[in-house]
């Protein structure tokens, strides 16, 4: 039965009610369409609500991103969290109809409960004797049939859709017209709604510029600061003024310029702030950072001097902005700054330079023929050109810079003969600028020729040609020294057969950076093999510069002479002495007599009184003058002495009287002399009574009386070694005239041999103003008639001098050789010898010349006789006192000491030649 | 006395030449034909100072025989020893520092020679 039952059961459930089903089917599709349309528009409005509170707000304000993700989350929330919510609750949750009839039953109750009823009648699944199917269709039919009378939708929940399709259509019409009204806020607001995390700017009317305004604003520290805030060109809004601030400083307004932008001056700021930035709708700030301008720390210029130099590149430190470089130096200028630098700029202009400018190109061409003119012609325009090639300055232009962190480098310059200004501005990394540009000055200068000086010695000197000369060369140059040395070039001061001295001695090597050389010279004219002539001695220095030529010292003159021309020197010398020497005691006697009337007309109180005093004061001040004088004189007496001694040429008689008024001298300026200064410096004394006054002043005048006596014991003396001198001389006079005379005879000789140099046609015959006479001896014949015309002078002098000294001495020998001179005529023959020598009669010339040569040797001989017997007695051994001995001792000792010196500077300068040769080595 | 000297000058030619100035070759390399020369030239030189020297000898000589004073005798004795070494050298052409020390040398002793004279 169970089997049967079972089966038959099954097909025994009743249905609803088709009328009902729909019923409730209806019920629910309503159901389904109000809620999921709820759901739906809640999620629209929810989105609306939050873009258009994004949209209104951020007219006013602009939202951080942070809030416009929340309002973005939670309009979203209403579409993504609320409708699933409401469609799970009403659609899902309202899908059987058990739910619906309960959903009916919060409505119609009854009804609800008796659809609840039937429905689960519906599912009932007793056994047949349990339940009768009829009864169960009957109450079916009649809750359908009272669910028929009813409006279901009556039943349906309270809905909001319309509200909410109002609110979205509203929303909508809002949104519309804030599109139409500012499309490009609307479009802002949507984009920083829609992605509120991304870095859309917040829209204004009013649009700054951000891209022109730097954040963060460097600033330099502490300095007035301008800000400039620039509107965008598509800026909707433009007011007519905008305001700033410094952080809570006070607003500072600015109206808008021409150029839309609004310009903000600043007080310095010492500390990191903000700007904020008010204009329109629009407010933004700006981060402030005061810093120190980048500042110079290290700035110099690598200089790269010409090749010929030779000499490694030069690092100038050129923080003062000056440059002075060599015409042909490659410049690069490098500077250091306090910060990292992004850019710099360094502008060159040049204009030409007064100091390096090309030589003067107008001078006169040197030519003597029309096709030398030609060629000077061209090589001035080939010489102009490079002048003009090399004063060729550059256009100005910016230098590339080469910029490494916070060092910068230009490019390289290439100096010419222009000065040139190179202003420097930079800006750091932040943007900031440096305070000042900084302005290199570039002068270029050329390389100066070097100098060469000559030290330690006098312009002109007289030597004989055994001594030796010793003098200090110095050159200096601006670079670098090749290398000194001395030159010389000699002058014959009279006609002879000798070539004039010409030579040189290479003293030091210098090299590329040695720009001071200096050597000390030992020059002997004898090591040289230099006769007596007139010599111009010079330094001489080279420098790297090629094509510079040799640079000289100012020359020294060097007359080196033979003894009897020294012998004459020293004899003028000595004359000049005598002369000094007698002023001296002239004044001395001056001096003596005004201190004998002071002490003859005045009383010993009237000594004391101030008159007096400063007469004496007077008296005092004259005696220390001239007891200077008297050290000068018995200086210059020493060296006349000494070369004297040198010369070898005097006896040993008047260099004993030449000791002994050197003697004289010494003591009197020495002692005597400064003894009565003392002691009219004591009659001075104001603590002295008036007798000791008068007592200081008398013997101040003793003392001035004894000085005067040896004034006048020395002059005697000095006169009387002057004498010998001068007998002395005349012998050398003479024997200088034989010589003269000797040379001209010989230099004709060897004109008449056809030995003169350079000269080819024979000059027998030739006449003096012709064409036929060579032009070598023509200017033989002219400088021949120049030397005899000297020497008939000197002759003439010599037979005058003869006759004064005679007059004066009374020495027979004297006058015999006076009247010998006299009577030969030879002054008249020697001047027309003069003539025929001009006329070119050579052999004639020749001839007498050579005769006169002998004469005067003869005259010569002859007055020396008497006077080497005359030194034989002063100085011959055994004859004089032991005084005279030791004088003789002492002169022999003397001249010994001087000719060894000779010896031993004569040595130096012959080691001093050898190592010239091994500088001289290529 | 300022016309005497300019007279004197004048005589000796000495005023004439200086109203012009001579022209100096400029330096040049010395080839080895000057170099052979200049030191013959130091040869010859060397040798003149010599006979200088030994005539210095020849009168330091003459002085010693004047002298009765054993000091003076031995100094200068000494003297003459040292300028024959000193002409030595010197006909070798040795121009040297050893050479002008030995004749600083002399020197030195002349002038003790002429202190001990005094004494």
């Amino acid at each position: 039965m169970s089997e049967n039952h079972s089966p038959k059961s099954k097909d025994e459930q009743i249905p609803i009610p088709e009328d009902l089903r729909k019923q409730l089917a209806d019920f629910q599709k309503s159901l389904w369409r109000i809620k999921i349309c709820e759901a739906i528009l809640a999620g629209v409005f929810g989105l609306i609500l939050s873009f258009l509170l994004v949209f209104i707000v951020e007219r006013f304000t602009p939202i951080p991103a942070l809030f416009r993700l929340l309002i973005l989350l939670a309009g979203t929330s209403l579409a993504a969290i609320f409708a699933p919510y409401w469609v799970r609750r009403w659609v899902y949750g309202h899908r059987r109809e058990g739910q619906l009839a309960r959903l009916i039953s919060k409505k119609f109750p009854k009804l609800g409960d008796r659809l609840l009823g039937i429905v689960e009648l519906q599912d009932q699944n007793e056994t047949r004797e349990a339940l009768s199917p009829e009864l169960r269709e009957a109450a079916m039919l009649h809750v359908a049939h009272q669910a028929a009378q009813r409006d279901m939708a009556e039943a349906l929940p309270d809905s909001r859709h319309q509200k909410l399709a109002l609110g979205v259509i509203a929303g909508l019409a809002a949104i519309i017209l804030g599109f139409a009204i500012a499309p490009k806020a609307g479009g802002n607001a949507l984009k920083r709604w829609i992605l509120p995390l991304s870095d859309t700017q917040h829209y204004t009317f009013t649009q700054f510029d951000r891209s022109q305004m730097p954040d963060p604003m460097v600033v330099p520290l502490g300095e007035t600061f301008t800000f400039t805030a620039p509107l965008k060109p598509n800026s909707d809004d433009k007011p007519q003024t905008a305001r700033a601030r410094y952080n809570e400083q006070q607003w500072i307004e600015a109206p808008l310029r021409q150029d839309d932008t609004y310009h903000f001056d600043f007080n310095g700021q010492e500390t990191r702030g903000q700007i904020s930035l008010e204009a329109g709708d629009a407010a933004l700030t700006i981060k402030v950072r005061p810093k120190t301008r980048p500042e110079v720390s290290r700035f110099e210029a690598i200089v790269t001097l010409p090749d010929y130099l030779q000499l490694p590149p030069r690092r100038l430190d050129i923080r003062t902005g000056a440059l002075n470089a060599l015409v042909g130096s490659e410049v690069t200028l490098s500077a250091s700054f306090t910060e990292d630098i992004q850019s710099a700029t360094a502008h060159f202009s040049a204009e030409a330079s007064a100091e390096a400018s090309p030589q003067d190109h107008n001078a006169p061409l040197d030519a003597e023929t029309p096709d030398q003119l030609e060629e000077a012609k061209k090589k001035a325009t080939a010489s102009l050109k490079n002048q003009e090639k090399i004063a060729e300055i550059p256009a100005p232009h910016d230098l590339k810079i080469h910029i490494n962190g916070a060092r910068i480098s230009t490019e390289s310059i290439t100096l010419g003969p222009f000065q040139a200004t190179i202003p420097f501005s930079w800006q750091d990394v932040t943007g900031l600028k440096g305070a000042d540009s900084f302005k290199v000055s570039i002068e270029s200068s050329n390389d100066l020729a070097p100098s060469a000086y000559i030290q330690g010695i006098e312009r002109n000197l007289i030597i004989l040609p055994e001594e030796t000369v010793e003098f200090d060369i110095l050159s200096e140059d601006d670079f670098g020294l090749k290398e000194i040395g001395i030159a010389w070039q000699g002058e014959l001061t009279k006609a002879t057969d000798a070539k004039p001295a010409n030579g040189q001695l290479t003293l030091q090597k210098g090299a590329p950076s040695l720009t001071r050389l200096g050597d000390r010279v030992i020059f002997s004219p004898q090591t040289y093999g230099i006769a007596p002539q007139r010599l111009k001695l010079m330094a001489y220095t080279m420098d790297y510069k090629p094509d510079r030529p040799v640079i000289y010292s100012k020359p020294i003159n060097i007359y080196i002479l033979t003894r009897e021309e020294h012998a004459q020197t020293l004899k003028n010398r000595f004359d000049r002495v005598i002369s000094e020497l007698e002023d001296a005691a002239r004044k001395e006697l001056s001096n003596l007599d005004l201190n004998e009337r002071l002490d003859k007309t005045k009383s010993p109180e009237e000594l004391q009184n101030q008159e007096n005093q400063e007469k004496l004061a007077k008296a005092q001040e004259e005696e220390s003058k001239n007891a200077e004088k008297m050290k000068e004189i018995a200086k210059k007496m020493e060296d006349l002495f000494k070369d004297a001694a040198r010369n070898g040429e005097l006896d040993t008689k008047t260099m004993q009287e030449m000791a002994a008024a050197l003697q004289n001298m010494k003591e009197l300026s020495e002692q005597d002399l400064p003894e009565i200064e003392e002691k009219l410096a004591d009659a001075q004394d104001q603590k002295s009574t008036p007798e000791k006054t008068e007592s200081d002043l008398k013997e101040a005048i003793e003392k001035q009386k004894k000085a005067v006596q040896k004034m006048q014991d020395t002059i005697e003396k000095a006169n009387k070694a002057n004498e010998n001198f001068e007998a002395s001389t005349f012998v050398n006079r003479l024997k200088k005239a034989s010589t003269d005379e000797g040379n001209i005879s010989s230099a004709l000789q060897s004109a008449f041999k056809g030995e003169t140099e350079n000269a080819i046609l024979p000059i027998l015959g030739a006449a003096p103003d012709s064409d036929d006479i060579d032009p070598a001896h023509a200017r033989l014949l002219r400088e021949l008639a120049k030397t005899q015309r000297e020497t008939t002078s000197d002759v003439r002098w010599i037979k005058e001098d003869l006759e004064r000294f005679h007059a004066r001495t009374q020495k027979p020998i004297h006058r015999e050789i006076y009247e010998a001179m006299n009577k030969s005529l030879i002054d008249e023959k020697l001047e027309r010898l003069r003539i025929m020598i001009g006329e070119n009669r050579t052999f004639t010339s020749a001839r007498l010349s050579n005769k006169w040569s002998a004469i005067l040797k003869k005259w010569a001989d002859k007055l020396a006789g008497p006077q080497d017997q005359q030194a034989g007695g002063g100085g011959g051994g055994g004859g004089g006192s032991a005084q005279d001995q030791d004088f003789e001792f002492m002169l022999k000792v003397m001249r010994m000491v001087q000719a060894e010196q000779d010896i031993r500077s004569r040595t130096r300068s012959l080691e001093q030649m050898l190592r010239s040769l091994k500088l001289s080595q290529p | 006395m300022n016309t005497k000297l300019l007279t004197a000058l004048a005589s000796a030619g000495l005023l004439i030449p200086s109203l012009a100035d001579p022209v100096i070759a400029p330096p040049k390399p010395i080839t080895e034909a000057e170099k052979a020369q200049a030191l013959v030239q130091h040869q010859t030189g060397s040798e003149k100072v010599s006979i200088d020297q030994d005539k210095q000898a020849a009168n330091a000589q003459e002085l010693l025989a004047e002298q009765t004073n054993p000091k003076v005798i031995a100094l200068l004795n000494e003297v003459e020893i040292l300028m024959g070494q000193a002409t030595d050298r010197l006909e070798d052409a040795n121009t040297g520092g050893d050479t002008i020390a030995i004749q600083t040398e002399i020197i030195e002793k002349i002038y003790e020679a002429a202190k001990a004279k005094n004494q």
